[in-house]
């Protein structure tokens, strides 16, 4: 198969547990090389913990994760390190320091993890604020910028190392709805410009139309629906159904269960 | 990543060849800023080679121009190869360098 031939990411059965819990059960599919590939879910899917198996942060209970043909779960920790080094990250809250200016906080990875002069980073960050609208806010400190420009800076950041595949968590969250479009435009802008392959996760159906091109609905740990958004969208499954049409989830409660956790009290 | 470096009639020629990358662009900007002989009134940078580049490549070219201004010596780039081109197009600083793209 061709996607299976290009793919860049390749996710296998993967599970993930907190104790006893199970996050994520068996969740498969593969990113091609290049491409958006959006993971929508609601409040507790486990998307984020999806995206910190992909980066690394977390090891998986079961599966694999292969990177570029190679077995990221496999690996030692100097393995995986040089790995994640070709990777960026964009954080749900941007997750810059407020101490520092947003030219040094772009440049900050390149001065922990690389032996380039300070004047080489320097420009190399430079470069990077100009490629996301920000080259005029280099001298800035993160708390002066707004919402969407700190998400910007984050994706400077993020894009510091010159990485291969880039994450973004929530990359719209507390944004409005214009703010959001212009971080998806930028998403795209980054995609289109360096053939970067991006995975999203985020809870934003305007996401799914406006940047993805592989879109994954995760509900409850599993992928229910993967495609195109088009035939995602058609899926006859109810809870895609019930998402995309916006439709308040039922209240679950298990009387039973609600009892007895009272009355062992 | 490979150089080569000579020096001949006041024209000091840096051949770069392979990746240049994160951890490959402090050997090139040993050649192209630090190791540049006083008497050389020409930097210029043979890029015919390299297959690929980023934005730490892209930097230090910047860096070897900026130099080079401050010693009233030249600074050209020579052939850059397409990726070459790609990423100085993309971080919009095609336009800054002197570009040559004939022969010798």
């Amino acid at each position: 198969m061709t996607q299976q031939a290009d793919a860049i990411i390749e996710v296998d059965g993967l599970s993930a547990r907190y104790g006893a819990h199970t996050v994520l059960d068996g969740v498969s599919f593969r990113v091609r090389r290049g491409e958006i590939f959006v993971i929508l879910g609601g409040s507790g899917s486990g998307k984020s913990t999806l995206l910190r198996n992909l980066v690394g942060l977390m090891r998986p209970a079961a599966g694999r994760i292969v990177l570029n043909s190679q077995d990221f779960t496999a690996m030692d920790e100097a393995e995986r390190l040089a790995v994640r080094k070709k990777m960026g990250m964009c954080f749900q809250g941007s997750a810059l320091l407020n101490s520092m200016t947003v030219l040094d906080n772009v440049a900050l990875p390149l001065r922990e993890h690389t032996r380039l002069k300070s004047s080489t980073i320097d420009i190399m960050a430079r470069i990077k604020l100009e490629l996301v609208g920000l080259g005029r806010f280099g001298r800035y400190y993160p708390p002066e910028l707004s919402g969407g420009m700190r998400k910007r800076a984050g994706v400077a950041r993020a894009m510091a190392m010159d990485p291969e595949i880039i994450c973004y968590d929530e990359p719209s969250a507390g944004l409005d709805p214009v703010v959001a479009a212009g971080v998806d435009k930028l998403i795209r802008k980054m995609q289109q410009t360096f053939h970067l392959t991006s995975v999203v996760v985020t809870h934003e159906l305007a996401s799914v139309d406006l940047i993805a091109d592989t879109v994954c609905v995760l509900h409850d740990g599993q992928v229910l629906a993967i495609g195109p958004p088009d035939e995602v969208k058609r899926s006859s499954h109810p809870y895609v159904q019930q998402f995309f049409s916006r439709q308040p989830e039922a209240e679950v409660s298990d009387n039973n269960e609600y009892i007895r956790s009272i009355t062992q009290l | 990543m490979a150089i080569q470096t000579e020096e001949d009639q006041g024209t000091w020629t840096v051949r770069v060849s392979g990746e240049v990358d994160l951890y490959s662009s402090p050997e090139m900007r040993k050649a192209v800023v630090e190791e540049v002989p006083a008497s050389a009134d020409v930097l210029a940078v043979d890029l015919e080679q390299v297959a690929y580049m980023d934005s730490s490549g892209v930097a230090t070219l910047v860096e070897g121009l900026r130099e080079s201004s401050s010693q009233n010596r030249r600074f050209v780039l020579l052939r850059p190869s397409p990726p070459v081109r790609k990423v100085l197009e993309l971080s919009r600083l095609d336009m800054v360098f002197d570009i040559e793209e004939g022969d010798e």
